[in-house]
Parts: structure tokens; sequence; C-alpha cells
């Protein structure tokens, strides 16, 4: 074979046409890319960020939901408090299983309207059993049901927990405070967090959420319940926007029965301190030593 | 032979050159080679347009969800670390025991782990949800979370072999073309490393899922040798195929011996696969209990969804065959009884190590709950889109390395080289370059 | 590797570390409303306000009113401060008929005083206003009198720092009806979308 004007012709028409298509279709990324922010492209980790970069960060996220969503928001970037661990338990003998909890979660925590996300999943449970294999989350009867019980489950921000040490770019971590957080600017979506959570805790954004602007919760957290961009993973933060400001996680306080206890681990006088000294309480999977902070318990 | 001393600046000139010249020859061929390269082309397109649909759009477009929350993409990564893997199958044979009808092929296991690196590369980043965070991950410049992340050592292996094997095909190749020895200093420590790299790469893999205790189906200790024997019966089955496609299509000339050896090899290990498939077997089904019900879902179905079932059983029998076949075939006289054998262990092995691996790991979910995952067209136009581009660098690889061998004369002819500025002028050239 | 949360050495320092914060805050802030139950004198706390439910010291006739809402009367209506004499009365007369009492065993003078039916009584005699009620439940059903008084009962919302603000509880009676006092079957919120059907019954 030889290279005939003819066939180099050919050639550099049938490149021309390959690269033109190549073109065709990469350009909406390449159209996405330009609408793109550099200070958002190239934005560090939240634990990397002075003071400055993090007025930036959040005034740029307060547009944003302007912006995007139509709402006035006040987003902050809440500290942990020294001195503070916090920890949940939950009495199974007085959940009556209404998801009270679950819909007000997706409220406060700015969840998605069109998958109806939220943090926390309640399982309705088999009297004599804790297997979950023999729940169901999509009971949708009065309860309590004879013979059932009912059991919340969102994260358990462990101690040990399994989702912090796989991520490949520490987007998430454990705080002082116990609080599992995630920058929601750094995580790269790889859901390996997701696969490695016991307690299907965690939740990715599979779209976009869509809130309509008068339902938009605007007092929100920096690292907890501001509108999450799409493609990252989000998780249950104990309302920390709330919590590191003494008030009660907004799933407590929708509790109607009062199954839910919050509070300082470190501090010997606080309720869920009680709870642990009086109540048989227990955890979820300890055998798989992720150490939850999130305890169980039935009323002997 | 000529020892040749090459000056730094202008042998790495002359390299670069050399690599420009090779991207050159990819764009020479007849027109079945154009035809091949330009369907290639294509559905590489193809799975970039969903690729960037997906990623806009959200990945929620895909069939995965909170419950299964890895599919198609991941179980590909898999299956291709294996095949990357198993192209040392060649590079043992050609380097540790001197089989030099094996060492004149062995380009096409290092140019199938480039390929198949590539490819699951790609097949890492169409599963973010913010690939334009990709450099989050790169050390240096985001945070890399190692040695903690076994995500992180993945990333690490793979792109160290991806480097290994480019180095050992480009620098055997340039030597071949120029007609000198390679200096063993320069490629044999890259080849003993790159034979520990391929089983690291492997065994990294399987850690990444067997180090997940909430995900009992992944939590067994012989998730790794599993992968490695799996790997060593997709990595020699590939490569017994292209070998003879490249005999056939080519005009590069090769004799049966590398057939019989990587036949050999696949004799022992498609035996080790089903021996460690049944030693998982049974543990998962004579214990029984939580820790099999995933194992349970796959192989027999759970609560009226079996989706994956017919997948699985399709799988073992694709491997018994193909093990069977190969032990009562001999490369002489039924070759095609082997290559059969092949198809089916490489397709086999896609089913047991993909699908039949990735997706049992979230079903039942952590918390019990049942929700199947089938992948849906977005997936499959990425991953054949994928596959396309794994192809056509395997292609190209393939080209360059028949035009290299086939004769540097037409090499240098075609592309005007001066030979003799490129080893400096200290040009003493055997006619077949048989040096190795 | 991660510090334990229960270490019992850094327990006391961080005890009193919050000790100290908290005091600080309270003597910033002045002082916050008294406390009833026993608490360190160092820390000022802010309060629980126990919510009682609407219409307490009201009964239901069960008639209908004539704009429609239930009819509803107040004890006091018929029953004066004056001791009553109770012979001459018809205790299941029509205006108590709405009641349907299943609560354990117990006869309404169990809670209701006798003579002062505008008041409720503890069993030792002592006369209770209905909005101490609490007082009187807790007479029977200590365990969870001792979780409510925890925080381990009973909705509330607020702070659970009280040196931050102050907490609002429900007193027993708005959740469990005095007469009838289980807890009656609701309709949840909705089931998550990704639910998958209910698992069949395991045998």
């Amino acid at each position: 074979m030889t290279n005939t004007p003819r066939r180099t012709h050919l050639k550099v028409l049938g490149a021309s046409l390959g690269a033109a298509a190549f073109a065709k279709t990469v350009a909406p990324l390449v159209e996405w890319s330009a609408d793109m922010d550099l200070d958002e492209f190239m934005q560090r980790h939240y634990r990397e960020l002075d003071s400055n970069a993090l007025a930036d960060v959040i005034s740029r996220h307060e547009f944003s939901a302007r912006d995007e969503y139509g709402a006035d928001v006040t987003i902050r970037d809440v500290r942990p408090t020294p001195g503070v661990v916090f920890g949940y338990a939950l009495n199974l003998s007085i959940c009556i299983g209404c998801r009270k909890c679950a819909e007000a979660c997706h409220q406060e925590n700015n969840h998605d309207r069109r998958s109806h996300q939220s943090y926390i999943r309640v399982f309705e449970m088999s009297a004599g059993s804790i297997d979950f294999h023999r729940g169901n989350a999509g009971y949708d009867h009065p309860v309590p049901a004879p013979d059932k019980y009912y059991m919340p489950v969102q994260c358990q921000q462990c101690e040990n927990p399994p989702c912090v040490s796989v991520c490949p770019v520490e987007a998430t971590w454990s705080e002082p405070d116990g609080i599992v957080v995630v920058d929601y600017d750094w995580c790269i979506g790889c859901r390996y967090c997701e696969a490695a959570c016991p307690y299907h805790a965690r939740r990715f954004n599979w779209h976009k959420p869509e809130i309509p602007a008068d339902e938009v919760n605007p007092n929100q957290g920096l690292l907890s319940n501001r509108i999450r961009p799409q493609g990252v993973m989000e998780k249950c933060t104990f309302c920390l926007h709330r919590t590191r400001q003494g008030q009660l996680p907004a799933c407590l306080e929708a509790c109607p029965t009062g199954a839910r206890v919050f509070g300082n681990l470190l501090d010997p006088e606080s309720d869920i301190r009680w709870v642990l000294a009086n109540k048989r309480v227990f955890v979820l999977k300890e055998e798989l030593g992720t150490r939850p902070r999130f305890f169980y318990f039935f009323d002997v | 032979m000529d020892a040749t001393h090459h000056r730094p600046t202008r042998s790495a000139r002359n390299y670069l050159r050399f690599l420009a010249h090779c991207v050159a020859v990819t764009f020479d061929g007849g027109v079945a080679y154009f035809a091949w390269m330009g369907v290639l082309f294509t559905v590489m397109l193809i799975g970039l347009d969903a690729f960037v649909t997906q990623t806009l759009g959200g990945m929620g477009q895909t069939a995965m969800s909170d419950h299964v929350s890895w599919g198609i993409y991941i179980a590909n990564l898999t299956y291709l670390v294996g095949l990357a893997a198993g192209g040392v199958m060649m590079v043992i044979p050609a380097y540790l025991y001197r089989d030099h009808e094996m060492h004149k092929v062995v380009l096409a296991g290092e140019f199938l782990a480039v390929a198949s690196i590539v490819m699951s590369l790609g097949f890492v980043v169409v599963d973010l949800g913010r690939p334009d965070r990709f450099w989050h991950i790169i050390p240096g410049l985001g945070r890399f979370n190692w040695p903690m992340s076994m995500l992180t050592w993945d990333v690490i292996v793979l792109s160290g072999y991806l480097l290994i094997n480019l180095h050992l095909c480009g620098y055997l190749l340039y030597t071949r073309h120029l007609g000198v020895p390679p200096r063993p200093v320069v490629y044999v420590p890259f080849v003993l490393v790159s034979i520990v790299w391929a089983i690291s790469i492997h065994t990294v893999t399987a850690f990444l899922y067997a180090g997940l205790g909430g995900r009992p189906f992944w939590n067994t200790a012989v998730l790794a040798p599993r992968f490695i024997a799996s790997a060593f019966v997709t990595g020699p089955a590939f490569i017994v195929l292209t070998l003879q496609v490249v005999r056939r299509y080519t005009v590069f000339e090769m004799g049966d011996g590398p057939l019989r050896t990587l036949t050999s090899i696949l004799r022992i290990t498609l035996l080790l696969n089903l021996f460690l498939l049944l030693s998982e077997l049974f543990t998962e089904f004579y214990t029984g209990g939580h820790h099999s019900l995933g194992a349970q879902y796959l192989y027999f179905g759970a609560e009226g969804k079996h989706a994956l079932v017919p997948w699985i059983w399709t799988a073992i029998a694709f491997n018994l065959i193909a093990t069977l076949l190969i032990h009562v075939s001999t490369v002489g006289q039924h070759l095609w009884r082997i290559n059969v054998g092949c198809v089916l262990a490489l397709a086999g092995v896609w089913i047991e190590k993909g699908m039949g691996l990735i997706v049992p790991g979230f079903v039942p979910s952590t918390l019990g709950e049942i929700v199947e995952y089938v992948p849906n067209a977005l997936e499959y136009r990425v991953m054949f889109g994928i596959w396309a581009l794994g192809l056509l660098i395997y292609t190209m690889g393939a080209r360059v390395a028949v035009a290299v061998y086939h004769g540097h004369e037409r090499f240098a002819a075609r592309w005007q080289f001066d030979d003799r500025e490129m080893v400096d002028g200290r040009v003493e050239r055997s006619e077949e370059g048989g040096t190795q | 590797m991660a510090t334990s949360t229960f270490a019992a050495e850094a327990l006391p320092v961080r005890a009193s570390l919050l000790l100290l914060t908290v005091t600080a805050i309270a003597c910033a802030r002045g002082t916050p409303h008294a406390e009833p139950e026993a608490v360190a004198a160092a820390v000022a706390r802010y309060p629980i306000d126990i919510r009682l439910p609407d219409g307490l010291g009201e009964l239901r006739t069960g008639q209908v009113r004539p704009d429609g809402r239930p009819e509803r009367v107040a004890c006091v209506t018929c029953h004066g401060h004056a001791p009553e004499d109770l012979a001459s009365r018809n205790p299941t007369a029509q205006m108590h008929g709405a009641i349907r009492l299943n609560h354990g065993e117990l006869p309404c003078l169990a809670c209701h005083d006798r003579s002062r039916r505008n008041n409720l009584h503890l069993a030792d005699g002592r006369r209770l206003a209905f909005d101490e009620v609490d007082t009187l439940c807790r007479q029977c059903h200590g365990s969870q009198a001792r979780d409510y008084a925890h925080g381990a009962h009973g909705g509330m919302t607020g702070y659970w720092d009280r040196s931050r603000g102050g907490r609002v509880r429900n007193a027993c009676v708005v959740c469990h009806a005095p007469h009838a006092p289980s807890i009656v079957g609701v309709y949840p919120a909705p089931p998550p979308l990704d639910a998958p059907a209910a698992h069949p019954e395991a045998g």
C-alpha cells in the first residue's frame, strides 16, 4: 500500500469527521465546565479553608440558593463545642412507627422532594426478632400494628466509622463532637462510603435536589442541611446546625411519644447518660466493631 | 551486537520521535483495519455521549440506587483489573522461564495490561458522581486518604501498573525497532516488578470489597485468591484469541508454542478457579444464616426476585464447559475447541466476577431490603463505549507491534526514519534484529 | 487512633470544663428562671415548661354545639367549690355519658375528688388542681414518671443544652387521654419511595 493522494485525502477527511464528531459529543461538557466558576473548581477541602475563604464559600452557596432555588437562606459554619460529644438513644418500647421523625428530617434537611428523601428509615419489625430481614420499611397501615414494633434507623455516628476509613479523598470525617460530616464540595461521588456503611445511613444525590422556594429551610449549616449539589454523598448530621447551638435535633422534636433521647455523652447529668446508665441499651451490629453513638433500648 | 552509548538528551528525543511515529503508524492500514477502527471510534463516541448525559443530568439516569449503589461500571472495573493482571501469565514464562517463543509475543500481554488498565480507569471515572473533581484523588493535588482507603491503594497500583507496562511496551518496541538488544538494566527490574505488581493490583481490588464488614457476601478471605485465579483464566484466554487474530490478519508470524503454554496455564487456572468457587459455595450454603443471603439471592433468588439467577448459572455452565473443552483438546488438533473454551471462560468470568460479584454485595441491603438492579441502556452505552476505547488502544498497540516486528525496514521506509541518527551514528544492526 | 468517648481520665476534665463554660454563660446572661428540679447550684439552667392540653377541667358531653364543634362544659359549671353531697346525685348522669372509661380497673373516684369534683386527689387524699394532673399519674406509673423525669419518655421541643435555652414538654395527658390512656393507632407518614414491597411473612 502506498500513500496515494486520494488515499491521503480520504484519511484527512476521516480524521476530520472523527474530530468533529468528538467535539460535538463533548460540547455540552465543555459548556458546563465553562459555566463553572474557577474558584468553585479550585476550592480546597473544608479543613484547609481560612476564614476568608470560608466566607467566600458561604456567600457563594447563599447566592446560588437564591439563584437556583429562589430562596433567601443563611448558611453558618457552626463549629463543635469543646466538651461535647453527642449521643442518641431510642426507646423501642414507645416508638409507634408514625414516621414523623423521617418526615421532620425531610423538611429540616432540605431533602429532595422528588425522591422524598430522608436520613431516617423506619422498619416495622416482628415481635420477638431484631432481624431486619424480617422487617419492612414500606409499611403503610395504621400504627402501631399488633405484634409489631418499630425501629427507626439513621446514621449511628460511629466512633469507628467504616465510611470515613474508605473515603479516598477525606471528604468525610469524624468531628470532635462525634458527628460524621461530609464536605459536599469535596466529595467526588464514588459511593465507596455507601458500600461501606453497615446501616444504610448514607444517601447519594442521584439528581439535583428539587425543593420549592417556599419549602426551603433557610436556617442552614455548611456541613449539614444546606442544599446539596448533584452527584455527592450526604448523611444525617444529628442536625448539627441546631444541636451545636444547644437545640434538639428535628427528629426528636417531631417525635410524639418521646422515644428519642439526645444529649452530651460527656455530661454525667445528661439525659442520654441517664439512659445509658439505667436502661439495657444495645447498638446495631455491635459485632462489626463500629461502636455506634446511637443506642436502642426497650423499657423493661 | 553493539553496545550503544546513548547520550541521554539525544536518546530521549529520539525515543519521543519514535513514539510519535508509532502513533502515526496507527493511522495507516488496510480497509478492514480502518473499518474496524471506525466502528470502535463510533461506539466510543456513543459511549462518551451517554457519559456526558449521565454527568450533566445526574447518575439517577442509571439503574443504580441507594440500595444498589454500584453496578455494571464497577463490575467491569473488577473484571478488567483481572484481565490486566492476567497478562502477566505471558510475562512469567517469557522472562522467568526463558520461553523464547513466548518472549516474541509477550508484548501482547503487556499491551493487554495497558488497554485493560485504561478501561479500568475509565470505569472508575464514569462511576463518579463528580468526575470534575477527579483531581481531588491525585496525590499532592487533592487529599489522598492513604493508607486507610483501599481505593487510594487501587489508584496507586493501577496507575503504577499502567506506567510500568507503558515503559516496557515502549522500550521493547524501540530496541526492537533499532535492532539492538534491550539493555537488561532498563527493563528487567521493571519486568520483575510488574510480575509482583500484577498480583497486587488484583489483590488490592479484592481487598476493596473484602474489607467491608457490613457486606458479608464480600467479606471473605477467599475473595483475593478467587480474583487472582479468575484473572489467570481471563488473561491467557484473551491472549490465546488475540494472538490468533494477529496471526491470521497480519503478516506477523508465530508458531503454536505460546498457545500451548497459555493453554497449559489455563488448564490449571480454570480448575483452581472452580475449586475456589466450590470452597466459597460450601461455606455460604453449609453455614447458611444471614451471611449467605447474598449468595442465596445470586444462585436461587430471594423473595420472588431472581434477576441474577439465569446469569450466574450460565456463568457456571460456561466455566465448566470451558474447563472440559480445554482439558480434552490440544492446540495442534482441536484449536477451535480451545477457542470456544476461551470465549466461554471469558464470558463466564465476566458474569461471575462482574455482576455476579458486585450486585449480591448490595442485595439484600445492609438493612435486609431486597431491591434489584438491572443495568439500563445508558449504562450499556457507556460500557460499550469504554470497551471500544480499550479495543481501540489494544488494536493500535498490535498495529504498532506488528509494524515494528514485521520489519524495521518497511517501518522506517514508510516513515522516513534515519535510523543511524536514532542510535547516534553507531549502527550495527542484524537483519532480523533477533537479539532478545 | 480514635479516642474513646468514655475514657475515664478524660471525663472529669471535660465535665469540669463544661461546668465552667455553663457557669460563665449563665453569669453573662443573668439568672434565668428558677428551676424546680434539683440541679447543681452553680449551673444556671433555662426552665422546662410543661405544656398542658386544651380543655383541662372541661367535659365533653358528646353533644354538638350549633357551630358544629363538640360541646364542652367546664366542671365548675356544675361542681362548685363547696363539698358536694354525692348521695343525692346520679353518678352516671347524662353529662358524663360520653366518657368511655378504659383505664385499667379504675373507677372515676380513684382520681376525681369525691367531694370536690373540680379537683383531683392523690391516694393520700390530698387534693390537686387539674393542671397538677401529672403528679396524680406518677403515683401509679412510677417507671414512666422516672423515664419522663430523665427525658426518656414524652415528647419535647427546645434545647438539649439548658444553659442555652429551655424546653417545652408535654404533660402526660397531652398524649394519654386520662380516661383511656392507651395510645390509639395513627396513620403513619408515607413510606420511602424506594422501599421494596414487604417481605413475605417469614415462618
